[in-house]
């Protein structure tokens, strides 16, 4: 390096010496921040901009909220969100009309050439070809390549099993928004979950299912009764693995449910005076708190008058009936006697420790309140000992009949599926004694009472009938009945409880002009326990009865027939 | 000083090189990784069409009609089940050894 020596100017020199390196620093300084300036939007374009670009996704489907799946509780898929193809064509773009419209109605099995070739004729510019296509339809159309007809998706909830469960599962509308049943009570866990989240298992068994509603429309049919509906319950979980109501509809199409019958769950929703099925309750009662035992009994030989009402027995047999047999012939007189000596106060206490006089905590929207009278006066303590004056819906029936027959305990009824690890709570309601006899008691009625109909053999079933005159104008209408009957099986350690009602069915030559609960609902429970019973888990058995049965024979008297 | 420069020039030059391929090869990854993610995204989407399909084909409804009309299957009956412990043992007297000599012969005529 040389060494730089300071020479000094003096006066005008100096001065313009001075000027000019400041002129030249100024430039430096302006060159520099151009050139940084634009070195920093070349990094910025070359390294950074070019990546933002790479990560966008695609497009977000449609404007409707996805909801996720609901499956059964093998996992079978029961609703699910899927995107629907819909083909439409532009008339204007389709150069032969005939042609076009005869090749698409050769795809698509539904439609007829001469419609659609009027459609391709209009002078609109849109026209839906068909909606909603198969994939298979959608890639024949594709394949059919024909100009001026292209394809529009939608998201749409889908239900695999349409009618199958219709009013469990439930239905949403067009904007995705649940309606009916599940969806509408999972409606905001649904939404939240989203279309890949996790999926709402519910305890329901299609199989069994479909058993339920396959028999209950059978005998709809044979019976031409106007309705039907039916609950399979696990006794120890109370997990709901079935329910059924007729008429039902197709979830698919809720545009089609104007028709207000077929939407109305009659398992959860109505409620129904139940008739006899409810003397289990009312013999409950009466064993758990020592109103009388087994070996007691009522004296049935008058019927009983109270005000203008008179108690009267369908099957009398005008003598002193033992506790056994008032439950066997189902006796209105006895049931009656019985509920009073233990008084109003004590009955309403037990039943609502059974669930029946308020409205059950189920998760669907459609849970019916039952109807209770507003005073409790000594006619209603009879008449609600054999089940008429109280309303209630078959959930709180099949609750309160789990309650007594699993050894006790009562549980909330649920419709999702149960973790096995985490059996759920439940409050002792009757004594494991008492669950005992009502069970030889329940065997005993289809052994050998009214309930003979319901034996489905090696499934030790235990039941009890009821049919009940609907109520109408001015009092009860002796020709329409709600024929029911409610059981447990295996009776000897209870798995399910199986309930079906039958509305206004018509007796048959096979069941010689019969219509109540022993003749039609008892044989629908029987093919439903034979078919679902394997299907269930549950192992026949070579046990012909319950052991409380023998020793509640002799309190029976055999029959003098002429 | 010159030598100085020179280096700095082709180090400059080898360095954007350098940065511009990463950059390129990131960016070809990426696409990559969209493509990929696009195509897990149509297979979610036809499995989930798949599923409905196979719940709408495999209907209880369906099955059992079509078990009516293709096969000779009939309901389960109680009778027809049975526990394994309930099968006694085979006791040995039975079995003469012609017998057995005869069941090989079948087992190798149907395999």
């Amino acid at each position: 390096m040389r060494r730089i020596t300071t020479i000094e100017f003096d006066g005008a020199g100096k001065r313009a010496i001075d000027n000019a390196k400041g002129r030249v620093v100024v430039t430096i300084v302006v060159f520099s921040l151009c050139f940084g300036v634009i070195s920093a939007r070349l990094i910025d374009l070359g390294l950074l901009s070019g990546m933002a670009q790479a990560s966008t996704q695609g497009p977000a489907d449609g404007g409707r909220t996805a909801r996720a799946d609901i499956i059964d509780r093998n996992g079978v898929l029961l609703a699910t969100d899927l995107r629907t193809v819909s083909a439409y064509a532009k008339p204007s773009a389709i150069r032969h009309p005939e042609i076009a419209a005869a090749r698409l109605a050769s795809v698509l099995p539904g439609l007829s050439a001469a419609d659609l070739e009027k459609k391709l004729r209009s002078s609109s510019s849109f026209v839906w070809v068909e909606r909603k296509l198969t994939p298979a339809e959608h890639a024949a159309v594709i394949r059919l390549g024909i100009p001026g007809v292209d394809f529009r998706t939608e998201i749409e909830r889908v239900y695999p099993h349409g009618n199958l469960a219709a009013h469990l599962i439930g239905y949403t509308n067009v904007d995705g928004v649940g309606k009916g049943g599940t969806e509408r009570y999972f409606d905001a866990r649904l939404k939240k979950d989203g279309a890949g989240g996790k999926p709402l298992q519910l305890a329901m068994d299609v199989r069994v299912q479909h058993v339920l509603r396959h028999e209950i429309q059978m005998a709809m049919e044979d019976f031409r009764a106007l309705g039907g509906t039916g609950l399979i319950v696990d006794v120890n979980t109370g997990e709901i693995v079935a329910m059924a109501s007729l008429p039902d509809f197709n979830p698919n199409e809720p545009g089609a449910l104007i028709k207000k019958p077929a939407y109305m769950n009659r398992a959860s929703h109505a409620v129904y005076e139940m008739g006899s099925t409810y003397k289990a309750f009312t013999m409950a009662m009466a064993l758990e708190h020592n109103i009388a035992d087994l070996e007691d009994g009522y004296d049935a030989t008058n019927p009983i008058r109270v005000a203008r009402f008179t108690i009267n027995d369908d099957h009398p047999k005008a003598r002193w009936l033992s506790m056994p047999e008032i439950f066997m012939y189902s006796s209105n007189i006895g049931s009656a006697k019985m509920a009073l000596e233990a008084g109003g106060d004590l009955q309403q206490d037990f039943l609502r420790s059974l669930g029946q006089l308020d409205k059950p905590e189920v998760q669907l929207h459609e849970v019916g309140a039952p109807m209770t009278p507003t005073v409790w006066r000594d006619i209603n303590t009879m008449t609600i000992a054999f089940g008429h004056g109280v309303a209630v819906s078959g959930l709180q029936l099949a609750a309160g009949f789990a309650a007594i027959t699993n050894g006790g305990i009562k549980r909330p009824l649920t419709v999702l599926r149960a973790d096995p690890a985490f059996p759920p709570g439940g409050t002792r309601v009757v004594s494991e004694a008492t669950s005992r006899k009502m069970q030889a008691l329940l065997r005993l009625v289809v052994e050998k009472g009214t309930g003979r109909k319901a034996d489905a053999k090696g499934y030790l079933v235990g039941g009890k009938t009821g049919t009940a005159e609907k109520s109408g104008v001015g009092g009860y209408r002796r020709k329409a009945l709600l024929s029911s009957f409610i059981s447990v099986f295996p009776v000897t350690d209870p798995r399910y409880v199986v309930w079906v009602l039958m509305d206004e069915p018509k007796g048959n030559a096979s069941t010689y002009g019969f219509s109540s609960g022993g003749w039609t609902a008892a044989p629908v429970v029987k093919r439903v326990i034979e078919r679902a019973a394997p299907l269930l888990g549950v192992m026949p058995s070579d046990d012909e009865t319950h052991p409380l049965v023998p020793a509640m024979l002799p309190l029976i008297q055999p029959e003098l027939r002429s | 000083m010159r030598g100085v420069t020179v280096v700095t020039l082709i180090m400059l030059i080898a360095v954007s090189y350098g940065l511009y391929r990463l950059k390129y090869t990131v960016e070809a990854q990426r696409n990559h990784v969209t493509a990929i993610e696009n195509q897990i995204e149509t297979d979610k989407r036809a499995i989930k069409v798949l599923r409905a399909e196979w719940a709408y084909l495999t209907r209880p409804q369906r099955l059992e009609d079509l078990s009516k009309d293709f096969m000779t299957l009939e309901p389960l009956r109680a009778g027809q089940i049975s526990n394994l412990e309930d099968i006694p043992e085979r006791p040995a007297e039975i079995l003469p050894e012609e017998d057995a000599a005869d069941r090989t012969e079948v087992s190798e005529v149907a395999p």
